[in-house]
This record gives structure tokens, sequence and C-alpha cells, in this order.
């Protein structure tokens, strides 16, 4: 009887050995880290100049009230690292002087891009370092924030959501994460009424809604670091999306209200004004941050 | 390069200034209403302005007579340079462009050349917060106009003037403020 416990001694000990021993060895695809969720929120903060007798001024001269502020549905929250293409980074170093396909004028700590966005030195000397834009990054870790329907942001108001369900889970491998991705639905109803003088609109006064899908528009954002056992073991990921002041700017009220004399402007329908209010959220300031901690929260 | 873009900020500035001292005639340009005093100091906006004057990138427009407002051509704070064709007859060539300002802030106008110049909203003229006008070291600039717009939608007027074209770049203020 003795004999057999100490044989299952001896088989604890060799178990636990064998458990330590496997612990000192890991490789990569072990897990390094914990990411601890956070929270996302979004924001509205419209400056004195942007309100007339509560509504909201675009450029181009009308006047936006929304019945029940800026609906903002939260969509795929990714922590991104650089695709196995990009891995070696495109061995391009940014050179103010000799900027790189795409970027022009750059002085002042910015650079012109194509498409007229001022882009900062460090966001290029990143994009390079990880490959360019070119290479597609990999999803190590994705989140379905909650609630999942849309939550209205009214001027000076604010949402937040809950990170949701972590896919495959909340360990992360050893390697580098390098950016944050956030898809983002928006909808809202309201009225529109054109400023005298500046602006005209058939019927003075009209109806308009729009809805765009989280599919449709998604926000980059960097939370660079490398996971190791030199760094900490828990990250905490959240982000904060300040809504874009130029969300209605530049659409062609005029036009629309000419083409659909009676009912609700549905600004999705129209191609050129879904393209317009793309182009005016994508604007909006997306932070996403990855903050170390030692300790779990 | 870095050193050239500091040398064209100040010294556009300290030219245009030079060209503003007390008891000269700061311009030949009749401001729509009395302008505040020009400023000495450079617009933060100068080494950008300059750039964009001089390498673009361009896009043509032709202005709408003065009055028709709304057939007035879109002009953008948006870092192009924008080559303005005026209409009329020789000697007295002028027109409208449309600019639709997208925050409460101090702009800066500049002009190739020395075209009379004003700006207008829905209710008049809006006057210069300064005004300087002369030869500058920055080649392609004549004039540089600070403007204090709000949110909305302006008109630049340009002429009578002896001259068909005039290139224009407009540059959002760094500090915005709240009007």
């Amino acid at each position: 009887m003795n004999r057999v416990r100490a044989g299952w001694g001896l088989v604890g000990c060799l178990a636990l050995a064998l458990g330590v021993l496997v612990g000192c060895t890991l490789g990569p695809g072990q897990a390094f880290a914990t990411l601890v969720p956070g929270t996302l929120e979004a924001t509205l903060s419209l400056p004195a100049g942007r309100l007339e007798d509560g509504a909201w001024k675009t450029s181009n001269g009308y006047l936006v009230r929304l019945e029940d502020g800026l609906g903002v549905t939260a969509g795929k929250l990714a922590l991104l690292a650089p695709g196995s293409a990009a891995k070696a980074g495109s061995g391009e170093t940014f050179d103010p002087a000799k900027p790189p396909a795409g970027y022009s004028l750059c002085h002042n700590g910015h650079c012109h891009r194509a498409d007229g966005a001022l882009v900062d030195y460090a966001d290029i000397a990143a994009e390079l370092a990880s490959g360019g834009a070119a290479s597609a990054p990999r999803e190590v870790v994705t989140f379905a924030p909650q609630p999942k329907s849309a939550q209205p942001v009214a001027p000076g108001g604010q949402a937040s959501w809950t990170l949701g369900e972590a896919s495959p889970g909340l360990l992360l491998d050893r390697g580098s994460v390098s950016q944050t991705r956030w898809n983002v639905g928006f909808e809202a109803r309201g009225q529109v009424t054109p400023e005298a003088g500046t602006a005209s609109l058939s019927g003075g006064a009209r109806t308009f809604r729009f809805q765009l899908a989280p599919a449709d528009l998604s926000f980059i954002g960097r939370t660079p670091a490398m996971i190791d056992r030199t760094e900490s073991a828990y990250y905490i990921l959240s982000g904060m999306l300040r809504l874009s002041v130029r969300a209605f700017d530049g659409l062609d009220w005029a036009r629309l209200a000419a083409a659909q004399p009676e009912g609700v402007l549905d600004l999705t329908a129209d191609a050129a004004s879904k393209e317009t209010l793309l182009a005016n959220l994508a604007q909006s300031d997306w932070q996403p941050t990855l903050k170390a901690a030692a300790a779990a929260p | 390069m870095q050193a050239t873009r500091w040398f064209l900020t100040f010294a556009l500035g300290g030219a245009l200034a030079a060209c503003a001292t007390p008891g000269a005639q700061p311009s030949a340009v009749p401001s729509p209403v009395p302008s505040a005093s020009p400023s000495a100091a450079p617009a933060a906006n100068d080494s950008e302005g300059c750039e964009h004057m001089l390498e673009g990138p361009a896009v043509a427009v032709k202005a709408a007579a003065k009055g028709a407002l709304a057939e007035a051509p879109k002009v953008g704070e948006d870092h192009h340079r924008y080559d303005i064709a005026l209409g009329g007859t020789a000697g007295k060539y002028e027109g409208t462009v449309r600019l639709e300002s997208a925050e409460a802030a101090d702009h800066t106008v500049y002009l190739s050349k020395n075209v009379p110049f004003a700006v207008r909203d829905a209710k008049g003229a809006v006057a210069f917060k300064s005004q300087l006008v002369g030869a500058s070291s920055c080649s392609a600039i004549s004039a540089r106009y600070v403007v204090p717009l709000g949110v909305g939608v302006y008109f630049l007027d340009f002429g009578p003037a002896s001259e068909q074209n005039v290139s224009v770049v407009v540059e959002g203020a760094e500090e915005a403020h709240d009007d």
C-alpha cells in the first residue's frame, strides 16, 4: 500500500516538474498577457459657433434639428496586429523632405494626404513601419459591444458601451499589436431649414432621415504595444469617439428637396448624400487606448 | 527644408508688414468697411499659405458675376489653391465666389495679385481684422487678409480690376473663437 502511495507521489512530482518546465518554455502561440475590457464612449460637443436657436448650424447655411440626437450603433471592435506580409515593415523610413506616395507638402508636423486630409508625421511613420497602407492588419481579438441598438447622442451628451464578448478570448499571444478598429453605424431623423439669404429649400423646412450601417464606416486608431514577458501582464482596452461637428456640412439639401417635393428626405437613398455623410462622419476623432497594468484591475 | 519654411513664414510677414508701416498707405484696395489696424505680426498660416500658393494643388473656377450669389462657385479652406477666372470687360474684370466656413475663427485669405477684394455674408460686408498688401518674399503672394468668420456661407468679391485672373488660398485659424 505504501509502495502504491509512493508511486503516485512520484508521478505527482514528475507531473508538477513537467508543468513547471512547460511554463518556463512558453513560445509563440501561448498567452503572455490578458486583455481587460474597458468601455467605449461617444460624445458630441458643438462649439457656440455651431449652434443657433438650439439647432446645429452647417457650413453651407442650413439649420439641423435632430429629433433624438445622433444615433450611434456600436459594431465590431477589433484589436489589430500588423499583417503577416507587413511584419518586416516596408523598409522605408519617413522623411518629411521626401514624403511617401500619397503624401505631399510635409511641414509643421503634418503632411497633406492625396484626399486632402492632414496626417501627423508620427502616423505616417507608423504606417511605414507596419508595412505601409497596403498591408492588411490581422485581427487579434474582436469584441461585440453592448448594447447593440443605436444609442442617441444629443449635442452636449454622450453614450457608452461595454466591450461585450471577446473572440477568441482575452488571452493575448506573444507579439505586437498596433491598432484598434471600431465599426460604427449612424442614424438620425430631424428637420432642416435654410438660413435666410445664403441657402434655399423647396418647402422651407423639410424632415429628413438617414441610416448608415456599422459596415459602412470604421475608425482606426493607434494602440501600439509589445506583448511579451518583459512587459505588463494586463492591458485595458478602451476608446473614445468624438463625433464630428461637420456631420451635416456640404449636403445639397436644395437638390434633394427639389427632386423629392414631398415626404421625408432619405439621405441614405441618395448616393451623393450618403457619400457626403460618410466623409463627414469619418472626420470624427477616434482615440482608442491600450493601457498597461501590472495587476488585474 | 524646415529652415526654409521658417524663413518663408517670417520673411513673408516681415515683408508684408513693411508695406503697412504707420503713415504709409496700407493698401490700394478699398476695404468694404473701416478695417482694423494692419498687424505687423506674421499670420500663423503664412508658411502654409505660401506653400499652397506656390505648389497647389490647384483648382480652376470661373467666378460668377457680382450679385449672382446663387451661381457663385465654391472655394474652400481645404489646402488648395483656387485659380479664379474673373468676368467682365477689359480693365474692369470682377466676380464672386462662395466660401463655406466650417468653424468660427479668423480665416486668412491670400491673394496672388493685388486686386480689389471684399468679403460679405447675407447681412452685408465683413470687416477685415487685418490686411497687408504689397510685395513679399513669398513670390506668389501679393496680399493677405485676416477675416473673422462664423460658421456659414460667405462671398468673396474681386474687382473691378485690370487683372483677369487671381489665385486664392484660404486657411482656417489654428485657434477657433466663438461668435
